[in-house]
């Protein structure tokens, strides 16, 4: 009754289906492959699509010559492909490496083993798609490639035709539905661990872009034209801080080299911890992925995230860089004096090298001697600024020189990093400590959503200065600049700068805030898929578990219970899937069954149609000399199965049993 | 009578039945096949349709089946003007008995030949069916029950032809079973050029059987055993008709019944005391030709629905 199916040929729609399935999950790794490497599988592809169609040879039918031409193609690839990332594994050679042997492995696809083979390939592929991006889009994308690959199966499993194409898409989704409620319960109770769980590779957080602890002149430029999103904001109280008291504290750099400024892990004191007041403002922070150890925070930070540590300047570091989306609550209070953490400090806040910026040190020497106060020489620094035609631009000269002299005395263009480079030194050489302050100032608010996104554009550099009665007092020279970057934002100090906003939408007034509604609504929707679905991690988890009444430490009934409930659900499937195969399970059938495989080792195969009577007839007339044998196990057989009384069954099992047909 | 059936034995059954398909094969030549499922059809008590052209043995087939079985006999030549007062029979005012006096239509005979069903009017074409379904007929209030054993032999020119009223759907399925007689084979027509006239033998035929062993046969057929594994096959074949798109519709629940009664009535005939795959293969063409339809745009419409359904469905 089971023949196994004889190697056949595929057929043409199969391919198709395959080649469909297996191409789009491929597709989306043309974004950040190579193209050379990408057309790779896809002309693999379209030969095998060549030979199903035009009827090419298929390089697996034997066909010595086309053999070797593929074996020594692969082996190009697989050596290009080292040549390019000087290496096979990690995440992008591996991926590449992954996606044309696939294509060699669709090439070759000719019998069914080929088109299961090549079909959980695509699986595979899917997944390794989630390592370069895990949007709602991708999600969404993978799970229509997902549901192609399963219409594959479903027409490979047809070979009768009696679908159409319609209904094996109608079937895949029923299918992906049924399985819809495991996925769930997988996705919802599998014991979470904290982080990813396996380590991404170290090539998959390379190239991030993001707010650096070294500070050159155009290392913040650098970022502006980014539309990356640094991290959100969710502001507890109603209403936020104004945009012009945005600041968010990263790395503060207090080591100057005559042209980077670079942060400096200390051994000084930790800073005294600030009073909580009643005006504190509570947040909770959505970081992205950043490869660093600092958390952003809102100045200044008097309570900070679990898992932190505040570090000398009030800087918030983390034990481990933040490989992986990163959601932290802090508080902080815009009505604080920031106290020094001892003399060191500040000694260090006036180092310089000897021999750099001449003309700046006079400069400020001068201005140092002429005033009376501290507060004199800042006033007159930030005055000099506004009053000498300095101006703030995206794209200024460049300074091969001395940066600091040049930028003061000659370009006088600069970005925020060049005036706040520019004042700390002038701080310095009048004898009052500073440091560069790095971050981001600012942020757009979502109001569909209710939070603030922080892009990468409004990365910030900003200085403090040491005043012995205030403590530290965060002094902003773009401002003296260019007011309105910090009090509309990036994107109206730099009108000329295109942000975000296609060409379609810039006419009006009205398409313009048609565009930032729909813009606000999709970035709302994808913080939500980031999260409830990205980051659900063992906290969420463990929230859900209190409210159905869990603890953590059931973990290993919780365990149990998720087998048990798949285990289940598998079960109840299969019986709704095995409760046709009623015949197989009936004893007369399986003797006549062990009969009809001994006859069909002697050439005579029972068709699944043939009635019994039938089939011993054509029998013995094959086989004269078993005529009679067979004739009596049908009877019984007859007996057994169709007839009113079931006793026959020993005797047709004895019959069976001593059945010995020799070839004749 | 019904304990004296109970003790009644198939194997005797056989001969009788054997001896009436070799009187019936006496005189239409080459046709065994075709009279063993008339036969089954009688003795499943379904009504048959005969469909063919005309002259090639529709109306004689029906006389040697009545003339073997002993049954009362008679043929309604079907045209448009027939009336369903002509087939059921009228009440008509007798002046002796001052009162009315119902004269029997030919329906209330035990074989009836309805030739050429599908010239007569749909009017006419119903009172016959509904008669053939109830097995009872209603004339002016009064409800009279038809003899027993009670069949109908209808048969059918091919409705392209001139004239005819196509029986639709919904009454093809009262019928059992629709066969085609065909042209016989090349020894077969010799032999029948060569014989006597058909109506002379026809007539010398004798009586092999009495209605009341006929009865006997059809409560035999009752009683074939129909074990879960016929039925499972039975489904599956059912389910199949409906589920795949080789056909335009499913069968019916009323198709299914007709199937195993024909099955049954055909294992009697082969001698076997329960029904076989084979069984229900053997009568499966003639009883879903009517009832079953693949769709035109089938690349493999050559081939006959049952044969088709056949060779689709594996024996569980």
């Amino acid at each position: 009754m089971t023949e196994s199916k004889p190697a056949q040929q595929l057929e043409k729609q199969e391919i198709y289906w395959l080649t469909a399935g297996v191409g789009m999950s491929i597709l989306p790794h043309a974004l950040h492959t190579p193209v050379w490497l990408i057309l790779c599988p896809f002309l693999l592809i379209a030969w095998r699509l060549g030979c199903a169609v035009r009827g090419w040879p298929l390089p697996a039918s034997g066909n010595l010559g086309l053999r070797a031409i593929c074996i020594i193609l692969m082996f190009a690839g697989v050596i290009s492909i080292h040549a390019y990332y000087q290496t096979l594994v990690g995440r992008d050679a591996g991926t590449a490496l992954l996606l044309l042997l696939t294509g060699f492995k669709i090439l070759e696809t000719h019998v069914d083993r080929d088109f299961y083979i090549s079909t959980f390939l695509g699986l595979f592929i899917i997944i390794t798609n989630f390592f370069y991006s895990q949007t709602l889009l991708t999600a969404a994308y993978m799970m229509i490639t997902l549901l192609i690959i399963i219409a594959g199966l479903i027409s490979f499993n047809d070979r009768k035709h009696t679908l159409k194409t319609g209904e094996r898409i109608t079937m895949a989704v029923q299918l992906l539905c049924q399985a819809l409620p495991v996925m769930l319960i997988l996705f919802l109770l599998f014991p979470r661990i904290n982080g990813p769980l396996w380590g991404m590779p170290d090539d998959a957080i390379r190239g991030l872009t993001g707010v650096d602890d070294v500070m050159t002149p155009g290392s913040i430029s650098r970022l502006i034209q980014s539309n990356d999103i640094a991290f959100r904001v969710e502001f507890e109280d109603a209403d936020a801080p104004p945009k012009s008291s945005l600041y968010w504290r990263g790395p503060v750099l207090t080591y100057m080299d005559g042209r980077a400024w670079r942060r400096r892990l200390t051994n000084l004191d930790p800073p005294a911890r600030l009073q909580e007041s009643a005006d504190s403002i509570a947040y909770t922070i959505t970081l992205e992925a950043t490869n660093q150890r600092w958390l952003y925070t809102l100045e200044m930070p008097s309570t900070i995230p679990d898992r932190a540590m505040l570090a000398d300047a009030h800087q918030v570091i983390t034990r481990k860089p933040v490989k992986n989306r990163f959601r932290y609550a802090a508080l902080s209070t815009q009505d604080y004096r920031l106290a020094s953490s001892g003399p060191r400090e500040l000694q260090r806040s006036l180092q310089m090298f000897r021999g750099f910026h001449p003309k700046t040190r006079a400069l400020a020497e001068q201005w140092a001697r002429e005033a009376s106060t501290p507060a004199e020489v800042i006033a007159r620094a930030l005055r000099w600024f506004t009053e000498e035609r300095f101006i703030y631009t995206l794209s200024p000269p460049a300074l091969p020189g001395d940066p600091v002299d040049d930028f003061l005395f000659d370009t006088r263009q600069g970005f925020c990093e060049h005036y706040a480079s520019a004042f700390a030194v002038i701080m310095r050489a009048a004898g009052i400590p500073a440091r560069v302050v790095t971050g981001y100032q600012g942020g757009s608010y979502n109001p569909i959503g209710d939070y603030f996104i922080v892009y990468q554009r409004n990365a910030h550099a900003w200085t403090e200065v040491w005043l012995a009665e205030e403590g530290w007092v965060r002094i902003d020279p773009t401002t003296a600049v260019s007011p309105a970057r910090v009090e509309q934002g990036i994107e109206n100090a730099l009108p000329n700068a295109v942000f975000d906003l296609p060409m379609v939408f810039s006419g009006n007034e009205f398409t313009r805030s048609l565009w930032r509604n729909l813009h606000n609504t999709w970035d709302n929707i994808n913080n939500q898929w980031n999260q409830w679905v990205i980051s659900y991690g063992p906290q969420r988890q463990d929230s859900l578990f209190k409210k159905i009444g869990l603890k953590r430490q059931e973990l290993t009934k919780l365990i149990l219970g998720i087998v048990g409930t798949v285990a289940l659900m598998l079960a109840v499937i299969s019986f709704g899937l095995f409760r046709h195969y009623r015949g197989a399970r009936d004893p007369s059938r399986q003797l006549y069954d062990r009969f009809c495989r001994k006859l069909a080792k002697r050439g005579i195969r029972r068709l699944p149609h043939e009635g019994p009577m039938d089939f011993s007839r054509r029998a013995g007339r094959k086989l004269k000399r078993y005529d009679g044998r067979i004739a009596e196990i049908t009877r019984l057989y007859i007996e057994a199965r169709y007839g009113s009384k079931t006793d026959k069954l020993t005797e047709l099992k004895t019959c069976v049993k001593r059945f010995r047909p020799a070839a004749s | 009578m019904s304990t004296a059936r109970e003790k009644l034995q198939v194997s005797g059954i056989q001969e009788e039945i054997d001896c009436i398909i070799d009187a019936a094969r006496q005189i239409i030549l080459g046709k065994e096949d075709v009279i063993r499922l008339a036969l089954a059809c009688l003795f499943a008590r379904g009504h048959l349709l005969i469909e063919d052209l005309p002259g090639v043995g529709k109306t004689t087939l029906s006389h040697v089946l009545a003339n073997i079985l002993g049954l009362a006999f008679q043929r309604i030549q079907f045209t448009s003007d027939l009336l369903p007062a002509d087939i059921l029979g009228v009440s008509v005012y007798s002046r002796d008995t001052s009162s009315f006096t119902f004269h029997p239509g030919p329906i209330f005979n035990q074989i009836i030949l309805a030739d050429e069903i599908n010239r007569a009017t749909p009017r006419t074409q119903s009172a016959l069916l509904e008669a053939m379904e109830e097995e009872q007929v209603t004339v002016e209030g009064e409800t009279r029950v038809l003899a027993k054993p009670f069949f109908v032999i209808a048969t059918q020119n091919p409705s392209n032809q001139v004239g005819t009223f196509p029986l639709p759907e919904s009454q093809l399925d009262r019928f059992m079973m629709r066969i085609k007689l065909g042209y016989p084979d090349n020894a077969a027509e010799r032999e029948l050029l060569m014989g006597r006239d058909r109506r002379i033998l026809l007539k010398e035929a004798g009586t092999v059987i009495t209605p009341e062993r006929l009865l006997d046969i059809q409560y035999l057929c009752d009683n074939i055993h129909a074990a879960p594994a016929i039925l499972d096959y039975l489904q599956d074949l059912l389910e199949y008709s409906r589920k795949s798109h080789e056909f335009s519709h499913g069968l019916s629940p009323r198709a299914g019944l007709a199937i195993l009664h024909a099955a049954r009535a055909w294992a009697l005939m082969d001698g076997h005391r329960q029904i076989l795959p084979e069984h229900i293969q053997a009568i499966l063409p003639s009883v879903i030709s009517h009832r079953l339809s693949s769709l035109e745009e089938n690349d493999r419409q050559a081939e006959e629905p049952a044969a088709l359904l056949i060779k689709r469905v594996p024996i569980p």
